[in-house]
């Protein structure tokens, strides 16, 4: 990477000397309004249905945070974010939690919790259940492991640069038996799954504050399937052999 | 990007400072995404406010070059928030729509950059600025802004190795 290359990356994309103005929405018209209704009367019927099977499964916020056999730290997290509604843009109503991960790590127990939110949006939350005070989640408008990926990070972060580890979550297929994130110099961390969710850690050294690591997908024999990057993120797609990609 | 000199006037000074600040915004946030496009606006009205009250007009580019850089690198922040709570505002409106294939990748890596790397490269290797400069606007040392520029170009490489070796 010169910084030729750079220069000309950003030349090409400087974009004009003014602001690009916004696009202005068009007007809705009837034919928009009667497909709107029709969609409108469809879901009438499904979400009730899909509905009564998600509550089967996951807590409403309410439920979660006065329920004193979750952890502290997580109900804390919950309550945080119903207590504040966002900014500029306004964070989405979340409607269900449920327990998906606890995991054993080197700065503690993590645990991983699966999000519903209202609009068919999902997330996932991520918290230091022991240790520093970390914890975050966040909030898709799309499944977080469609069709085409065996792995997919989503959240990742780290607060205490040298001391905490570097997490990673996100979801994972069936495809896939093992994980693991293998450092430069070769050093390797098992990650954890299950319930089609995996944590993934990798421990700075002492003055490193940006560790890299790579995310190792393995099948049940113990063929790598695929990789990413921890620091950029992103998805492994299936193997050739897989015939149903997807996570969960 | 070429530096010319100022006219004295706030409004004058604005218009010539236009392309400056609204490329650097847009280059640090994320080209094609519509909020580099809103903080750019919010920049320039940020600039037109502060001009009138510049002692040294001599400092204007300078002035808003911090300017520019300070916005950008604070939406770029919450913009990298968002995506994590996958709030993008809008998905990004593509301001060119034929770009060599290897120009869109480093695009795309580049836009994966920490704000503050992108926000050292774009001043040094898009505006043009010393060391010296880029430490001054960014308020750091000499000494980060090397670090981040050698941060950047190493990632930036192990990106495009990665996607080359797929």
């Amino acid at each position: 990477m010169t910084d030729s290359e750079l220069h000309d990356m950003l030349t090409a994309f400087a974009g004009p000397p003014s602001p690009v103005p916004r696009r202005v929405r068009r007007r809705a018209t009837p034919r928009t309004l009667l497909i709107a209704l029709a969609l409108v009367a469809m879901c009438g019927a499904l979400v009730p249905a899909a509905s009564a099977l998600i509550h089967t499964f996951f807590e409403s916020p309410k439920q979660f945070v006065s329920d004193t056999s979750h952890p502290a730290r997580a109900r804390a997290l919950i309550e945080n974010y119903l207590a504040h509604p966002g900014g500029p843009i306004r964070r989405p109503t979340l409607t269900g939690i449920e327990p998906e991960l606890t995991v054993r790590t080197p700065d503690g127990r993590w645990a991983v919790y699966a999000l519903r939110f209202a609009g068919g949006q999902v997330g996932a939350a991520t918290v230091a259940l022991d240790g520093h005070a970390v914890g975050g989640l966040w909030a898709g408008t799309t499944d977080p492991c469609p069709p085409g990926a065996v792995v997919e990070t989503r959240g990742s972060f780290v607060e205490y640069p040298g001391h905490t580890p570097v997490y990673v979550e996100g979801r994972v297929s069936s495809e896939v038996a093992s994980l693991e994130v293998e450092e430069s110099d070769g050093r390797t961390y098992p990650a954890a799954i299950g319930n089609g969710y995996f944590l993934a850690w990798i421990t700075p050294g002492p003055h490193a504050s940006k560790p890299a690591g790579t995310l190792i997908a393995r099948n049940a024999r113990g063929a790598q399937i695929g990789a990413v990057d921890v620091g950029a993120g992103g998805a492994i797609p299936p193997s050739e052999a897989e015939v149903q990609p997807g996570c969960g | 990007m070429q530096s010319e000199p100022l006219p004295v006037e706030p409004e004058s000074q604005l218009a010539a400072l236009r392309p400056l600040v609204v490329r650097t915004v847009r280059l640090v946030v994320g080209a094609g995404s519509a909020i580099a496009e809103d903080a750019a606006q919010d920049a320039l009205v940020e600039l037109d406010r502060a001009l009138p009250r510049l002692r040294e007009p001599a400092a204007a580019r300078a002035f808003a070059v911090r300017i520019a850089t300070r916005v950008a690198v604070r939406a770029a922040r919450r913009e990298r928030r968002f995506a994590l709570l996958g709030l993008r505002a809008s998905a990004p409106e593509r301001l060119a729509t034929v770009r060599p294939d290897d120009l869109v990748e480093l695009k795309e890596a580049f836009d994966r950059l920490p704000p503050r790397q992108r926000a050292t490269a774009v001043l040094r290797l898009y505006v043009g600025l010393s060391e010296q400069e880029t430490a001054d606007a960014l308020g750091c040392s000499v000494g980060t802004v090397k670090s981040q520029l050698h941060d950047a170009r190493a990632t930036l490489t192990a990106h495009l190795k990665e996607g080359s070796d797929d």
